[in-house]
């Protein structure tokens, strides 16, 4: 079927959505299947996330370029933990069991602490994605792909309400990794 | 950090933003650059055909969707077009040609003749002979073969009837109905029928032995004539001398 | 090339539609109120009836019937309200004329909104006490 498809040499009579599954559904479905173990969950998973892209396909400008890749994978790994956790009965760690509950409390980040890491942005995103995926991905669909909380909400199957609160606690956990001079090589 | 004044506040707020989007970069830098190193197990993964044909379905239904937005959305323009260019031609001819703009508006007030105003006949005194004081029906006679006097009448919403008799026991009668629902049954051979005009309405003139009938419809009403002893130009002198009371 | 001969061709169906209308009005129409003429009788010359109601609920009924060949013409009319799927006489009125002409008329039944009716016209023609012929009309039906 995949053989048809590719078939049509003429890129221009292909569409965007035809595009991204050609480029993409491998890694895609790798993605899902590392996180879920089974073909048929992780091909539900694909199916989903199509029908979830599909809704914000104006969003997407270049086919072949990191960012599309990165938003493709960001929302195939959520649903596949969404699966997972639902499938295994899991209540995912709670940030606050890391730092306390008064880590939710000043979230803002002070110039100096900006100024001071912005060139340690991945050490940054790795120690953030270390502690919890889901906050680094949620904080990336808000603030780099400028997607609003119910949009979000509605790629990775979360209410806007809990959106609102894991990116308060991405930010939270951010600021705690900042000010205790977390170890960004730490695995 | 204490906020100053609300320069400072909005200055904060960008720059936060500007560095929670920097992380966000990185981070889908990040996810990247992880998939590249594991190319080699994906790179050669079989995925599941089930997927590929859902996808061609999927995709086959989307297309679908596109091309009817894309058909209603150019359709509607097309019909715009023309009907902006049907009424453009419309107003032409209605201005230009005399016979189109007659027939144009004939048609209007023929759909409205219910709620036409027609135009009433002034009241002339000696018009409206043979007729009983303080006549208030609809329709009144202007017109009265010779020898006819006035021997019964009667109005009552729209509907009445006008009796006429001569010296000889000849009768005609003129009366009219009105209302929303109005039917004349009226007895005749189609070759004892005629078609006539009165007052630019088509009127049927039927002949049963002695009887002559006249029946056309006005403003909705229907109205007859029927007369024993009346000749067939004299009933239709008659009928195109019906007024209307204003 | 394909698109321009599609638009021609729909402006050209418009412009026929337009033309149709006037050759349309030289057929004789029927209008709303109904003439019928037929031969159906062989003593009554018209049989006419009105049924009207107005917006305060007033029923106007106006009924002529002229014969020849008779002494006595006699009309009975019923209105009939429209309840549970099932016609209801609701109202009757009768005249007699002993001449060959009669008209009944009446105006002071009143009928209640939201709801249909209809009228009932009965034409009874005698001739030496015998009746000779009879013919009934029913009208269209009304909403108030």
């Amino acid at each position: 079927m995949l053989a048809i498809l590719l078939m049509i040499d003429d890129r221009e009579k292909r569409d965007k959505l035809e595009e991204l599954y050609i480029t993409y559904h491998k890694e895609l479905f790798f993605v899902a299947f590392q996180i879920l173990k089974d073909y048929y969950d992780a091909e539900d998973v694909i199916q989903t996330a199509f029908v979830k892209i599909i809704k914000h396909l104006d969003k997407i400008s270049k086919i072949k370029c990191k960012k599309t890749r990165a938003y493709l994978v960001i929302i195939v790994r959520n649903l596949s933990y969404d699966r997972y956790n639902e499938k295994k009965k899991i209540i995912t760690k709670d940030f606050s069991e890391e730092f306390g509950e008064d880590a939710y409390k000043d979230t803002d980040i002070s110039l100096e602490q900006y100024v001071l890491n912005l060139e340690k942005g991945k050490e940054l995103a790795a120690a953030l994605n270390k502690i919890n995926p889901s906050y680094a991905d949620i904080l990336t669909l808000r603030y780099f792909y400028e997607l609003s909380n119910p949009e979000i909400g509605e790629l990775i199957n979360l209410s806007s309400d809990l959106v609102s609160v894991r990116l308060h606690r991405a930010k939270a956990a951010l600021k705690k990794i900042l000010s205790k001079g977390w170890d960004y090589n730490e695995t | 950090m204490k906020h100053n004044s609300l320069m400072d506040q909005n200055h904060s707020l960008e720059l936060e933003k500007n560095f929670l989007k920097h992380i966000g970069y990185e981070h889908g830098n990040l996810l990247c650059d992880e998939l590249d190193q594991k190319e080699a197990e994906w790179r050669d993964l079989k995925t599941p055909e089930s997927l590929d044909r859902w996808f061609y379905q999927f995709h086959k239904k989307y297309k679908r969707r596109i091309q009817r937005r894309k058909f209603t959305s150019s359709f509607i323009k097309k019909a715009a077009i023309i009907l902006l260019a049907f009424l453009g031609i419309q107003a032409m001819l209605i201005t230009t040609v005399e016979a189109y703009r007659f027939r144009f508006f004939d048609t209007i007030i023929n759909f409205t003749s219910k709620f036409t105003q027609i135009d009433f006949v002034e009241n002339e005194p000696d018009d409206m002979v043979n007729l009983p004081k303080d006549w208030a029906g609809k329709y009144y006679l202007s017109y009265i073969p010779e020898g006819y006097q006035l021997v019964n009448s009667e109005f009552e919403h729209g509907n009445g009837y006008l009796k006429y008799e001569n010296g000889l026991g000849e009768v005609f009668r003129f009366f009219w109905i009105s209302g929303e629902s109005t039917t004349l049954r009226t007895d005749s051979d189609d070759k004892d029928m005629k078609k006539v005009m009165i007052h630019d309405e088509e009127a049927f003139l039927l002949k049963k032995d002695k009887m002559i009938n006249l029946h056309w419809i006005l403003n909705q009403d229907i109205l007859t004539l029927e007369a024993t002893g009346l000749r067939n130009n004299e009933i239709i002198k008659v009928a195109e001398k019906i007024k209307q009371l204003k | 090339m394909k698109k321009t001969r599609r638009i021609i061709a729909l402006f050209l169906v418009l412009m026929a539609f337009t033309l149709a209308p006037m050759k349309a009005e030289a057929q004789v129409l029927m209008p709303d109120p109904e003439i019928i003429i037929q031969p159906m009788y062989t003593n009554i010359n018209n049989f006419i009836s009105s049924f009207d109601i107005d917006d305060d609920g007033r029923v106007y009924i106006y009924i002529i019937v002229s014969a020849r060949n008779c002494d006595k013409v006699r009309i009975t009319a019923y209105v009939d309200k429209y309840i549970d799927g099932v016609w209801t006489q609701i109202g009757v009125w009768s005249r007699l004329e002993e001449d060959t002409f009669c008209s009944l008329s009446a105006s002071q039944f009143f009928v209640s909104s939201d709801e249909q009716y209809r009228l009932r016209s009965y034409a009874y023609v005698y001739s030496g006490g015998k009746l000779v012929e009879s013919d009934m009309m029913t009208s269209r039906i009304i909403s108030t």
